[in-house]
């Protein structure tokens, strides 16, 4: 026996060497983290359940913001109680009105605070949804001067909104030490959600889903609002990588959890077009279009009707939406000027999408900037340009389908069918679908 | 800075980001696709424009109605002009024209048929193309060459827009022996990434320029004895994978793939035994034509995958064999002359159970992974080693180029007379 053991070593041996490498794998495999699956979505723990009771407890909010400032106009506290009313209210909204009021009353608040305080984290934020980043900065500038010392949280959320101005300035890296920086606070859904946003914009999907995921971990902090806005999210990295099946899961889990929030409803339209119905689509978006009309709605809707050939009707909505985009580049111009230029590439002129362009791009020179330059030069015949552009992109870092995508388009308009075809393989590696028909039909959440 | 709870901060800054994190990106509308072909003297262009982009641009009806097709065909044969290089102008005819839906969108699908003047090649001309440019800025078409011989899958030939000059085209004529040509390298391609059947040749090569004694591999065949004994294992090799490569494509024999991978890693396996122990001396031959028949199935399989009519055609079967062939061939040339001078030393006994070993080791991982579906991470790993085999047999050669030439010097220094002081 020991001997015939001992003759059959050679073969032994690395059969054995295999089946404890394949033992160990699947131990690997067994204790790593199964997927993030909409099925476990947690029930939230508190708060509005629906778009409708939402958007009636912020009728009472802002009332109540708005005595309390008329009984008390030189109170800036009162100013900054308004402005998070509407900043509250703004989420919810298919207008810019609301952010507006937000930016009228935080202004106030900063000419009434004493010198050294004021509503600056409010402040930042505000700015940061309105894509002002000298704004954010020196709010947040002036928050770090501050007399009194922050809590943790305000220095977290602090360091998080830094994090944010240095990737909307398109330095990755930075963003991340800075992230990294407010994660040392404790962990929160803010930086988890940064985490995402970082993640996805490099290409790494599966690390954004997990990341937003983190950010609804604890029920007892999160709302219906929120959890829905998660799963719209990871819906949105679903739709990235070309699994539009699943990115309809995640919709209908955002609106199980946040009924009647017209933009999960959107989504849930455009996910119909997706799936070949684009008749039932075009009903489905219309009626949100009706109820809600967002200028990115209306875009999406006439883009709809412009598959379907229903030209008409598409220059009708499209009609509409330009009105809409105009009036949100008065009123808050760095928060409009990405949606505008995506309308008027599609629908308008290219002149003035590569001027909105080029101003969005100095409000916000970070990568997807970049990619909506190359597109609109593209669009005027400058291919050295836009390939320019996207070169930049890639080497801060940025890696998405839409820059691939374009920039094999590039490449393939000035006559360099290698490199187009290195773009085109880019593209497809992370999303395979990205050169089939129905892509047209991803107006929300492309990208 | 103010005392405000902060209980309102977290989910407020929560929601927040999920405005913040709306994506923003040059959205794409469909381009057009149009497919040349070179057909009896003149280009056959096959067009695909999609019909709500048709429809949003011209203002025509696409209800499919023989107005709106009426109207198609006149807009498409109003902007699509055709010369050859110098000027002379093509005639543009239509034929199919028609608003269908397959795969996504409706689109308008039309066929153009390009003739050249008398005289001119159908292989050369410049296309200006005005479908759609004028009136939607941001659209273009991309232009493909659809050769029957590529496998069906068009080379992109390039792209018009708005201000980009007319496309000048050129398509290289196909002599009788492109297909052969390019089945040749179909073959080749996939033979090099096929690990387990390189391997399987590999491992059997090992022992061929040694004798087996006492159970053992002892003693050292001649180099014409090693040559004779591997050109009987590569052709042998090659009869049987041609026997069932050959009768499984011409047969249409539908095999489980599942059941021929598992014979292939056993195979590899009874093959690695073998040049780490004689377990069936002298029968190297009879091993490699029994599992050349295995091997060959497998390669019908990736016939029949890569489609392209290569089935039907005795000339393009031919051509895929024959890159196979040429890429064993390639192998052999490599490996044969550092084996025969390695042979002659002791370490060769050492490299030859190293590599038998690996060779166990990797088949019985497939084995296990096509078997289970378990150990996947174990074959990737030992597959991305492999595809560093080139520089092994690099080192190897390298390796028998220094002991050469080692012995070389020895050998002269042994010739030369003594020279010393006392000379």
């Amino acid at each position: 026996m020991r001997d015939a053991l001992k003759n059959s070593r050679y073969v032994i041996l690395p059969i054995a060497a295999v089946a404890l490498l394949t033992g160990a794998e699947w131990l690997v495999n067994d204790t790593a983290e199964a997927p993030v699956s909409a099925a476990d979505w947690e029930t939230p723990g508190f708060g509005p359940a629906s778009y409708s009771v939402a958007m009636a407890r912020s009728d009472s909010d802002v009332s109540l913001g708005t005595e309390r400032v008329s009984k008390g106009p030189d109170e800036w506290l009162r100013h900054e109680s308004l402005a998070r009313m509407y900043l509250g209210r703004s989420h919810l909204s298919f207008t810019y009105d609301e952010l507006v009021l937000a930016g009228e009353a935080l202004t106030k608040a900063r000419r009434l605070a004493p010198s050294g305080s004021g509503p600056l984290l409010t402040d930042a934020a505000f700015a940061q949804m309105a894509h002002q980043l000298d704004r954010t900065q020196n709010s947040l500038s002036a928050l770090d001067g501050a007399a009194v010392r922050s809590d943790p949280a305000t220095l977290a959320e602090s360091a998080s909104l830094k994090g944010d101005v240095a990737f909307y300035r398109g330095d990755m890296a930075r963003a991340r030490a800075l992230y990294d920086d407010a994660a040392k606070y404790g962990s929160n859904a803010g930086v988890a959600y940064r985490y995402a946003t970082l993640a996805k914009s490099q290409g790494r999907f599966e690390n954004a889903i997990r990341h937003f995921s983190d950010a609804i971990r604890d029920p007892g902090m999160t709302t219906p609002f929120a959890s829905a806005s998660a799963a719209i999210q990871i819906g949105a990295v679903e739709l990235a990588r070309g699994d539009y099946r699943n990115a309809r899961v995640w919709f209908e889990t955002a609106n199980r959890k946040f009924p009647g929030f017209w933009l999960i409803e959107a989504h849930l339209a455009q996910a119909k077009a997706l799936e070949g119905d684009l008749a039932g689509a075009i009903i489905d978006m219309e009626a949100v279009a009706r109820s809600a009309p967002a200028g990115e709605v209306l875009d999406s809707l006439a883009m709809l009707l412009r598959a379907d050939g229903q030209a008409r009707e598409s220059r009708l909505w499209a009609d509409k939406a330009s009105a809409i985009w105009e009036k949100r580049l008065g009123q808050l111009p760095e928060a409009a000027y990405g949606h505008a230029v995506e309308h008027e590439l599609v629908f308008g002129s290219p002149d003035k999408a590569l001027d909105l362009a080029k101003r969005n791009f100095d409000a916000r020179p970070y990568g997807e900037s970049r990619i909506l330059l190359a597109s609109a030069y593209l669009s005027n015949g400058a291919f050295e340009e836009a390939i320019e552009q996207l070169d930049l992109a890639e080497r801060s870092g940025w890696r998405s389908v839409p820059l691939y995508a374009l920039l094999a388009q590039a490449h393939q308009l000035s006559g360099r069918p290698n490199e187009a075809a290195k773009a085109r393989k880019a593209a497809e590696q992370l999303n395979p679908k990205i050169f089939e028909p129905e892509t047209s039909l991803v107006w929300l959440s492309h990208g | 800075m103010s005392d405000r709870p902060i209980f309102w901060l977290k989910p407020f800054l929560v929601v927040l980001m999920t405005m913040v994190a709306a994506p923003l990106a040059a959205h794409s509308t469909p381009n057009s696709e149009v497919r040349l072909t070179v057909s009896d003297n003149r280009m056959v262009a096959d067009i695909i424009v999609p019909q709500g982009e048709y429809a949003f641009g011209t203002g025509n009806p696409v209800d499919g109605s023989l107005r709106s097709t009426r109207l198609a065909r006149e807009y498409l044969a109003d902007h699509i002009d055709v010369s050859t290089p110098g000027g002379k102008l093509w005639t543009v005819s239509m034929g199919t024209v028609e608003f269908v839906q397959t795969d996504g969108p409706p689109d308008l699908h039309a066929i153009a048929y390009l003739v050249p003047p008398a005289g001119a090649s159908a292989t050369e001309l410049t296309i200006d193309w005005q479908v759609l440019i004028d009136e939607l800025p941001g659209h273009f078409a991309l232009f493909l060459h659809d050769a029957e011989a590529a496998g069906g899958k068009g080379a992109i030939i390039g792209a018009v827009r708005k201000d980009t000059p007319p496309l000048e085209v050129k398509i290289a004529e196909q002599g009788a022996l492109a297909p052969l040509i390019a089945a040749m390298g179909l073959g080749a391609h996939h033979i090099m990434e096929g690990y387990d059947h390189l391997l399987f040749l590999l491992v059997l090569l090992l022992p061929a320029p040694l004798i087996a004694r006492a159970g053992n591999w002892g003693g050292n065949r001649s180099t014409r004895g090693t040559v004779v004994k591997l050109a009987q294992i590569v052709t042998a090799f090659t009869i049987g994978h041609s026997l069932t490569l050959i009768a499984a494509t011409f047969g249409n024999w539908s095999l489980p793939t599942a059941p021929v991978e598992v014979a292939i890693a056993l195979s590899v396996l009874i093959s690695a035994m073998h040049a780490a122990r004689p377990i069936l001396p002298g029968k190297e031959p009879i091993i490699a034509l029994a599992f050349g028949l295995v091997h060959g199935l497998a390669f019908a399989t990736l016939v029949q995958e890569a489609q392209a009519g290569m089935a039907s055609s005795a000339l393009t079967l031919l051509g895929f064999n024959l890159g196979i062939e040429l890429v064993q061939l390639a192998i052999v040339a490599a490996v044969v002359p550092s084996l025969l001078i390695l042979s002659r030393y002791r370490l060769y006994a050492g490299l030859r159970q190293a590599l038998a070993y690996f060779g166990i080791a990797a088949a019985a991982a497939w084995i296990v992974n096509r078997t289970t579906g378990l150990a996947e991470g174990v074959v990737a790993t030992m597959e991305a080693a492999m595809s560093h085999a080139a520089w092994l047999v690099a080192a190897a050669a390298l390796l028998a180029l220094v002991l050469v030439v080692q012995k070389l010097l020895i050998g002269k220094r042994s010739a030369s007379p003594m020279q010393g002081a006392s000379a």
